[in-house]
């Protein structure tokens, strides 16, 4: 996109655009790298105050976009030093992966009950596909991510490891934890409620 | 050494680390180890049997359905930034930037 010639003429510049225009971009990234929602938010608002100040030192040489992300990519860092966090690690969210779903010892908390109809029909039926949806953005954001990227972009693991900067054992815990998580909710808010209805 | 930590694999595989292999599978070839270790549990353990089996067919649903459905259903879970988030960066930025005209 081409923003270049309203940044020599600051004055022209509408600061208020560049949250339609880069706002779910900036969210993308910061969600792949900090957890929760409100926190990714909160950075992305950091980001584009920063800039709006910073605006002058913007030289039009990348993209509007990459610079925008190269202040994000800071802000993260100081999010991180600040909180006294590691970023998110391999080992944090591995424990997360199942921790409320089985007991100390691995097995079930609740056993998966046998779906009512296999879903192979995602296409034809339009209210599965609503309930699918708000599954998955009912996952944590990072979460809903890689599995949108993997499952309904099909994008390889590599590439999404590429993107989101994470490792492929990073990758590999975050698509386990969200498919836990959704087939808990397809079954509670689809499954289990088509059985009770026939 | 590698037999080792394979057979200790195998003898430890509850159905936490099942289902991790289970989503694994679908994003990478198991190993050898990996493989059998989930055989054998899958075996014993029904929960799992269906876990994988729903994994399973969610996956081959999701790789046979229409691009443009694709598409739509990619729109709509995209991560986006609520709108009132939205409204209240744009609030800040129109004062910043009303702040420094005046």
């Amino acid at each position: 996109m081409a923003v270049r010639p309203q940044i020599d003429t600051p004055d022209q510049v509408d600061p208020t655009k560049w949250v339609d225009q880069y706002g779910d971009a900036l969210l993308g990234y910061a969600a792949a790298r900090v957890g929760p929602r409100e926190v990714a938010e909160d950075l992305v608002q950091e980001t584009l105050l920063a800039a709006w100040k910073a605006r002058q030192s913007y030289d039009g040489r990348s993209s509007m976009k990459t610079w925008l992300i190269a202040i994000l990519r800071r802000k993260i860092a100081d999010h991180y030093r600040q909180s006294g966090r590691a970023p998110m690690s391999t080992e944090r969210s591995a424990q997360e992966a199942g921790a409320d779903l089985f007991d100390t010892r691995g097995k079930w908390l609740h056993s998966p009950a046998k779906w009512s109809r296999p879903p192979d029909q995602i296409a034809e039926d339009a209210e599965f596909r609503s309930v699918l949806t708000k599954c998955i953005t009912l996952l944590p954001v990072h979460l809903a991510q890689a599995f949108h990227d993997r499952e309904i972009a099909l994008a390889s693991t590599e590439k999404i490891c590429a993107v989101a900067g994470i490792s492929p054992k990073n990758l590999a815990v975050r698509l386990h934890r969200a498919r836990l998580l959704l087939r808990q909710c397809l079954e509670r808010d689809w499954f289990g409620r088509t059985e009770g209805r026939r | 050494m590698r037999l080792l930590a394979g057979l200790k694999l195998i003898a430890s595989t509850r159905c936490e680390e099942a289902t991790r292999l289970v989503s694994e599978s679908l994003d990478r070839d198991l190993s050898r180890v990996e493989r059998t270790a989930l055989v054998l549990h899958r075996m014993v353990c029904r929960p799992c049997r269906r876990f994988m089996k729903q994994m399973n067919d969610l996956h081959r649903a999701f790789r046979s359905m229409p691009k443009s459905m694709r598409k739509k259903l990619s729109q709509s879970v995209v991560v986006r930034l609520a709108p009132e988030r939205r409204e209240r960066i744009k609030r800040m930025l129109a004062e910043a930037s009303r702040l420094e005209s005046n």
